[in-house]
């Protein structure tokens, strides 16, 4: 537990900081030199009590330290995979070209953050392979449980809503994205109608879900 | 003697050579790209109706510290050094190892028992990097008092932080409403609430010291500044491109301000069946949160 120090380096080194006056003087070698003859002084000193090291303070053990999410699971229990990603120079949520893995917005909050929105996003599609695993977005209802995985903790969340957001600047919906307001999962993908000459699908869905209690320890 | 002789020499030493570090007037400044430099410490003093003595290697930094008081920070090698109080029925000795380049506070504070004696405890500062529109907070139990729940916006983020522990989140920069609670109790606030104003890419370690028994209890509080992770936030999010899902997305709304609007009717209705009146009421509740 604490640390063996022989009392004379101790005071040795003590004298030479202090003599010294330099913050960065580097102890040890510099009282290796002269340890024996402050060594018996300590012994008879009737300074204060004995040191004993400081505690390192507690994190509480109640405290969940939050965690980039790695998966979730969605109601049909197909679980997905999860990259923290950026935002390309033009602004774009850089969502893995994957349908089978989701983007999680790493500026924003985590599992485990007592407040602002978990933001996860993945292609509807892809041409290559089809509809992905977030395209059961479309199509799930209040109160379907998901849950998000951390490398240390897992949370249930209960989807509350699902609003169309038509695609574009998303200047004014930082509610996607928002580090303030109550923790929540905000789940994204692109939602019909599907216009070629107008970009591709015209809508965002985003499903808001709520933790159901606090985050647990996997 | 020849101790009285030395702290005032150390005193002297301290204020040329144990600079602030908040200063910049480091004078290692060059070499601070090859190693990770020296660790900082800042010192603080919790425990009220005390004037205390605080040394460091045998340097006094400060005298007659009072509750209160944040001093440093101090800028020490990576190794072991002595931290000393004294004062009036307060001598504290202790080790403190630090590594290079890292900064923590170093609190003097009473237990939680009434008449206990002062303790010392290191808390490491979580300074890495933070997204944006956020803050860091650490707060601390370090009060004459129970466990406690932290509530922060009239909702419990924290609960049953005990003398010498601490709780730490990234929160939204701006200003927050926080109090302690006795643990598992929303009301009869300990401290507060009281308002507390964060600003983005800051770190403050807040510590909640005192006795509610007499009135005393209040909060000690530090910020410095933390790195930005680099992180943009989008402005837009393209997620498709097959054209594949083509039919028709039905939305639903149920705000979180809802829930207790819904939950409340469903009491209502609970009481209603027991009237034998569900069937009428049951309907009007689902038309009203449909």
């Amino acid at each position: 537990m604490r640390p063996r120090r022989v009392p004379g380096l101790a005071v040795a080194a003590t004298l030479l900081a202090t003599l010294g006056g330099c913050a960065d003087a580097p102890p040890e070698p510099a009282g290796a030199g002269t340890t024996p003859g402050p060594a018996a002084s300590v012994e008879t000193s009737s300074g204060p009590a004995r040191p004993t090291p400081v505690a390192p303070a507690r994190r509480a053990p109640s405290v969940a330290q939050a965690q980039p999410p790695r998966s979730l699971t969605l109601p049909s229990g197909r679980t997905v995979a999860i990259d923290a990603v950026g935002t390309t120079p033009t602004g774009l949520l850089d969502v893995p070209a994957d349908v089978a893995v989701a983007g999680w917005w790493e500026g924003g909050a985590r599992l485990g953050d007592p407040f602002g929105s978990v933001l996860v996003a993945a292609h509807v599609d892809a041409r290559a392979q089809g509809l992905g695993p977030f395209s059961e977005l479309l199509e799930v209802d209040r109160g379907d449980r998901l849950l998000l995985e951390s490398a240390g903790l897992r949370q249930s969340f209960d989807v509350r809503s699902r609003r169309l957001v038509p695609q574009g600047s998303l200047v004014d919906d930082s509610w996607l994205f928002d580090a303030s307001g109550a923790a929540r999962l905000t789940l994204v993908t692109c939602a019909p109608p599907y216009v070629p000459s107008r970009g591709g699908y015209q809508n965002l869905a985003v499903v808001t879900a709520v933790p159901l209690g606090l985050p647990e320890e996997r | 003697m020849r101790r009285l002789v030395l702290s005032g020499l150390a005193a002297l030493l301290a204020v040329l050579g144990l600079s602030a570090a908040g200063s910049g007037a480091s004078s290692g400044a060059s070499s601070a790209t090859q190693a990770p430099g020296p660790a900082r410490v800042t010192v603080v003093q919790a425990v009220p109706d005390a004037s205390v003595d605080v040394t460091i290697d045998g340097r006094e930094v400060a005298g007659g510290a009072e509750v209160g008081d944040v001093l440093g920070p101090f800028e020490l090698a990576a190794g072991t050094h002595d931290v000393v109080f004294s004062g009036d029925g307060v001598e504290v000795a202790s080790t403190l190892d630090v590594r290079a380049g890292t900064a923590s506070d170093v609190v003097l504070h009473l237990p939680a028992e009434v008449g206990g004696d002062p303790v010392v405890h290191s808390y490491a500062a979580p300074d890495g990097p933070i997204g944006p529109g956020k803050a860091r907070v650490l707060l601390a139990h370090t009060a004459t008092v129970a466990p406690a729940d932290v509530r922060v916006d009239g909702e419990t983020v924290f609960t049953n932080i005990a003398n010498g522990e601490f709780a730490d989140a990234d929160v939204p920069e701006g200003t927050i409403e926080v109090a302690l609670v006795p643990s598992g109790s929303t009301e009869d606030p300990i401290l507060g609430p009281l308002d507390v104003s964060l600003e983005a890419s800051t770190l403050s370690m807040i510590y909640a010291y005192g006795n509610p028994r007499d009135g005393s209890m209040d909060v000690i509080a530090h910020t410095s500044p933390l790195a930005a992770d680099g992180s943009v936030a989008p402005t837009r999010i393209d997620t498709g491109s097959a054209g594949l899902a083509v039919a028709p997305v039905t939305v639903f709304a149920g705000e979180e301000k809802r829930e207790p609007v819904f939950l409340g009717l469903l009491a209502l209705i609970a009481v209603a069946a027991g009237l034998g009146a569900a069937a009428r009421l049951h309907t009007a509740a689902r038309r009203r949160v449909g």
